[in-house]
């Protein structure tokens, strides 16, 4: 059948709609520099090409951490969570309770400001703002904690404006069927209610203290692990929900195991996600080894719903491409539209979780906690999922969704298509390098690992290596962000050439009887690469001439 | 998605790849790494173990972060004033080995050279050498108890205090395959107190105000790093400190 398309419908929005999109895209695109600019001057200056005073150089790693974690991705997501909520009416497409949207962008807009403010006014505290290093600073602190406040609350209006839009989109007869996405869009509003809930939890009581109304709060820190855990799973829901959409977008074919089956899928996150929160608290010394494990358990079932996601899509698009006459076990592959930007960079993306995934789970084992954690094994691996996956998807997002909002021509495609694979490379180099030197225990968070020639070499060695890399994503990824501002500026476009009606395929008899094996050998080498990783790391650990025993705590 | 309409399969069924119950299974792929995680030893054989066993751990930790039982940080950088200026040596280290330090060591039987086999996992937790874990990870509890029964040496006590931005000691002198019991504090801000070992680090977080104790053996004569691994103010860099084993 032939549909109108999402991004057909995204064309088709009120101005008024547009206009709030095109507004968020601009605010989210700006962060994304912004935060790019304090993360390459971090890397130079820890890696010791450039210099500033520590204080400097700590006030760019939390402007750092903070612009690009908490308001470029969110900013994003929750630019794609109201278009895609939007893009699910049967008919005339519309954000539903509109004012507090723009309300919700407000203030997320003066939590940015609030943010940024306070971290170049006071002592920097780092991301999670820990309330022990405030010292005589407290209206700079309050400043700083506000705007996770308005951060929060910006969110929970703009998921509360998306619940609405996808619950007026939703068809009201008894036999009518909620898309998927709109079901998925649904699912992921309410995680982010929920985790802006916990983000209010913690910061509420910390700019009360600082603003000489309360106490200081005496559980900070494990607040912080509640709402962190839940914050950087979100971006990871929001990126395969949007390869759903714009994948099935694009190419027109969407999943051949049914709607009620990817809505299964999507609900997991909710079951999954919010019960792992355990493994941020492994090196915790008052934590009981019965919680240990269990987090060390619980947090396998993380990847259930993304790979889940990603064997249903995959799987689709080969089984449609053998049964347009696609050969050869990888042969179908060539039939994907790997010209189009969004495909190039979500293809990228999926690479790059792969990588980051194998790691990550080396990190979820907690006798393997003492080994990496708090070391700069972390923020390498973690680079290829914030931005070599979250990141790479949501610029596709805009590269598919920008023409059909601002009603322009997307601009150099082709360079467009080839930044990821440039962007992959410098993660490659920053990711592999840093990974290198974490294993080796150096520390996530100092300006300068060197410790006075008494730190391994290995330490600074890795460093040309960690600033090449550094330099390359962020070059790369302003390229990226310069072409779709280029674009957004540009000369309107007629709507034929910017959002083409999609046929739509879901599947039929011959298509389910393709085999379609692709996906489920990606998953198997991925597994395989985690079996060897985890391998690897406990070899590294029992050769340490070291032998811990009883950890205590608190007591 | 292009390509050319070239014969279709027409024959048999629905493929097992395009089948709903094949996807769900191969999506718990990454979960079978728990049969590794206790084919090493580092997970209970059967997963449902993990309950009851450790309930004592639980109700022991349930003080959280504010506990400190009975330790102030005040009186904690007291005890370690106190032990280390007793320890202190003329060039201003800290020096606790079993001929200089006068705590009790009964049964003292000096290792020598032990073969490594026999030592337990570096990181494996000692306290569950107990009946319970014992059932749980023979593989683990073996290594341990050999360890802990042949050596019969008692460990040492070793007070480490962090504080913006220094360890006292700065300069640590122990002995290789003397097990020691670190006691440590950070007074004023949570910090860490890991220890460089070469190829890889033991990484420590000490939370604010909480009186952490780890059992440690170095089996290895060196120079190591102790070094802060939880951002703690703008002297983090300079956070560190240096243990000599001989």
């Amino acid at each position: 059948m032939t549909i109108q398309s999402i991004s057909r419908k995204l064309n088709d929005l009120p101005s008024s709609d547009r206009l709030f999109l095109k507004t968020f895209a601009g605010v989210a695109l700006a962060s994304l520099l912004v935060g790019l600019l304090f993360g390459l001057a971090t890397a130079l200056i820890r890696t010791g090409y450039a210099e500033a005073e520590s204080s400097t150089g700590y006030r760019m790693m939390t402007a750092h951490g903070v612009t690009v974690f908490f308001y470029w991705l969110y900013f994003a997501q929750m630019a794609f969570l109201l278009a895609l909520a939007a893009s699910q009416f049967e008919g005339k497409p519309r954000i539903a309770w509109a004012p507090a949207a723009w309300t919700g962008l407000l203030a997320m807009v003066l939590g940015f400001f609030a943010s940024q403010s306070g971290t170049y006014l006071g002592t920097p505290l780092l991301y999670d703002g820990s309330p022990e290093l405030v010292g005589e600073n407290m209206l700079s602190a309050g400043i700083f904690y506000s705007g996770y406040v308005l951060l929060a609350a910006g969110l929970f209006l703009l998921a509360a404006s998306a619940i609405a839009t996808t619950l007026a989109a939703k068809p009201s007869g008894v036999k009518d069927v909620w898309s998927t996405i709109g079901f998925a869009v649904t699912a992921w509003a309410g995680l982010v209610m929920v985790s802006s809930i916990a983000t209010l939890n913690t910061f509420l009581p910390a700019t009360a203290w600082a603003f000489g109304l309360a106490a200081m709060p005496a559980n900070h820190e494990t607040g912080w692990h509640l709402l962190f855990h839940n914050l950087h799973y979100l971006p990871l829901m929001g990126t395969v929900i949007i390869w759903y959409a714009v994948i099935q977008d694009i190419t027109g074919v969407g999943s051949i195991f049914g709607q009620r089956f990817s809505k299964i899928i999507f609900t997991l996150y909710l079951v999954f996600v919010p019960p792992t929160s355990l493994y941020h608290m492994f090196l915790e010394p008052d934590l009981s080894p019965f919680l240990r494990g269990l987090g060390s358990l619980l947090s396998l079932f993380i990847s259930v719903p993304t790979i889940a996601v990603f064997l249903v899509i995959v799987t689709s698009l080969e089984a449609h491409a053998r049964a347009r006459g696609a050969r050869g076990l990888f042969g179908w592959l060539r039939s994907l539209p790997w010209n189009n930007p969004a495909v190039s960079a979500i293809g990228w993306a999926v690479v790059n979780l792969a990588l980051g995934g194998i790691f990550a789970f080396v990190l979820i084992q907690e006798r393997l906690a003492p080994l990496l954690s708090d070391t700069f094994f972390v923020p390498a691996y973690f680079h290829f999922l914030t931005i070599g996956t979250v990141t790479l998807t949501l610029l596709a997002a805009f590269a598919w969704a920008m023409p059909s909002v601002f009603g322009r021509k997307l601009l150099a495609p082709r360079l467009l298509t080839a930044i990821p694979a440039v962007l992959t490379f410098g993660l490659a180099l920053f990711g592999g390098a840093g990974m290198a030197a974490g294993l080796s225990g150096m520390p996530r968070r100092v300006l300068d690992p060197a410790y006075d020639g008494a730190a391994p070499q290995v330490w600074t060695a890795m460093s040309p290596y960690i600033a090449a890399g550094a330099i390359i994503m962020a070059v790369s990824l302003t390229a990226y962000v310069v072409v779709l501002t280029a674009t957004a500026m540009g000369a309107p476009a007629p709507k034929s050439a910017i959002a083409p009606a999609t046929p739509r395929s879901e599947g039929d008899l011959m298509v389910f009887r393709q085999p379609a094996w692709t996906a489920s050998l990606a998953v198997a080498i991925l597994v395989g690469g985690m079996y060897a990783a985890t391998l690897v790391a406990f070899s590294i650990l029992r050769a340490l001439p070291l032998v811990a025993g009883a950890a205590t705590g608190a007591h | 998605m292009t390509g050319k309409p070239a014969g279709p399969r027409q024959d048999g069924r629905a493929s097992l790849s395009t089948r709903r119950g094949f996807i769900a299974a191969a999506s718990l792929g990454a979960v079978s790494l728990y049969g590794l995680w206790a084919g090493l030893g580092a997970a209970p054989l059967r997963f449902w173990d993990l309950g009851g066993a450790d309930m004592s751990d639980m109700e022991m930790s349930s003080g959280g972060h504010g506990s400190t039982g009975g330790l102030s940080p005040e009186e904690f950088r007291r005890m370690a004033e106190e032990f280390n200026d007793k320890h202190r040596q003329t060039d201003g280290s800290v020096s606790v080995t079993p001929a200089e330090n006068g705590q009790s060591v009964t049964g003292m039987e000096m290792p020598t050279e032990p073969d490594n086999a026999a030592l337990p996992m570096p990181d494996m937790d000692m306290s569950e050498t107990d009946g319970h874990a014992g059932h749980q990870m023979p593989s683990v509890t073996e290594t341990e108890q050999a360890a802990s029964h042949d050596s019969e040496v008692l460990p040492l006590e070793v007070y480490v205090l962090a504080q913006q931005w220094s360890f006292d000691p700065s300069l640590l002198r122990l002995k290789a395959y003397q097990p020691y019991r670190f006691r440590m504090m950070a007074v004023d801000a949570a910090h860490g107190a890991s220890i460089q070992l070469g190829s890889a680090s033991h990484i420590i977080r000490l939370p604010k105000g909480a009186l952490v104790e780890r059992e440690l053996s170095f089996t290895q004569p060196g120079e190591y790093l102790l070094y802060c691994t939880i951002y703690c103010g703008e002297g983090h860099q300079f956070m560190s400190a240096k243990i000599i084993v001989a």
